[in-house]
């Protein structure tokens, strides 16, 4: 039995543009998730105020630390774009 | 006098004290940490698997490191959400009254209370293998007229806790 290989190198893609246009995509869903996490962010300090527990502080630092990876990972991205 | 927790909440009235708090059994997180797990593995189990097959996409090297952070982070959302969901699903029995708080959604709260002398009520429900095996289940609490009853769902020892809260409503005047 013949085996098929798929090999998306040959498919005719510029690796360039492709690459270019994979890093656009990559901003775009980035952009949607930093909202999502400075909503999270938000909805945490609220969630906190309201219910005081003694693991808010942990809570507090996932939540910031989440929102600073994203921000690290969305202007790395936008720098590559940019630059 | 009885001895109170280290919470406090939104609404709490002066000399009103948390007795306890109540959470949905750990083990209830087991789906979502498996499927945590699941997706933190599967980059690399693909990337191996990709290779063997001979898939190859022209993926520059600073891209394929973008988009693995970028998968973990997903993940970590993801993970950190349903963590959320169950931290913040609290049952709260004070000196006073019973306290339901749902987190549902992202903005989205319902606290139900009732003071213990509506309570009329008070039974539980364990069934099944895990449940049992876990030793988690329900409480129903059934409230005097139309007062909302309560359901704390997947509450550890049950009955343990059922035996509490009847302790408790019958200090209080209640059952």
């Amino acid at each position: 039995m013949e085996t098929i290989v798929l090999d998306f190198g040959n498919l005719g893609i510029n690796a360039g543009d492709f690459n270019f246009w994979l890093q656009i995509f990559l901003l775009a869903i980035l952009t949607l998730y930093f909202i999502y996490v400075v909503l999270i962010t938000k909805q945490v300090r609220l969630l906190n105020e309201s219910i005081r527990t003694p693991g808010a502080t942990f809570i507090n630092l996932i939540a910031l630390v989440q929102f600073i990876l994203a921000a690290i990972i969305l202007i790395t991205v936008a720098l590559l774009i940019l630059l | 006098m009885a001895q109170g927790l280290n919470v406090s909440f939104e609404g709490e009235t002066s000399g009103e004290i948390v007795l306890f708090v109540l959470r949905a059994h750990p083990i209830t997180n087991l789906p979502w940490i498996a499927l945590t797990i699941f997706l933190v593995l599967l980059p690399i189990i693909l990337g191996p698997a990709f290779e063997l097959l001979n898939l190859s996409l022209p993926i520059s090297l600073q891209n394929k490191f973008l988009i693995l952070s970028i998968w973990y982070l997903f993940i970590f959302g993801f993970a950190f959400q349903n963590f959320l969901y169950w931290y913040f699903n609290i049952y709260m029995l004070t000196n006073k009254r019973i306290v339901d708080i749902d987190y549902y959604g992202l903005f989205y709260r319902n606290i139900a209370q009732t003071p213990l002398s509506n309570v009329q009520d008070i039974t539980f429900t364990k069934g099944g293998l895990f449940q049992n095996f876990f030793d988690y289940g329900d409480i129903h609490i059934q409230t005097a007229g139309t007062n909302v009853n309560f359901d704390f769902i997947h509450i550890p020892d049950p009955e343990g806790n059922q035996k509490r809260i009847l302790e408790l409503v019958a200090s209080n005047g209640g059952v």
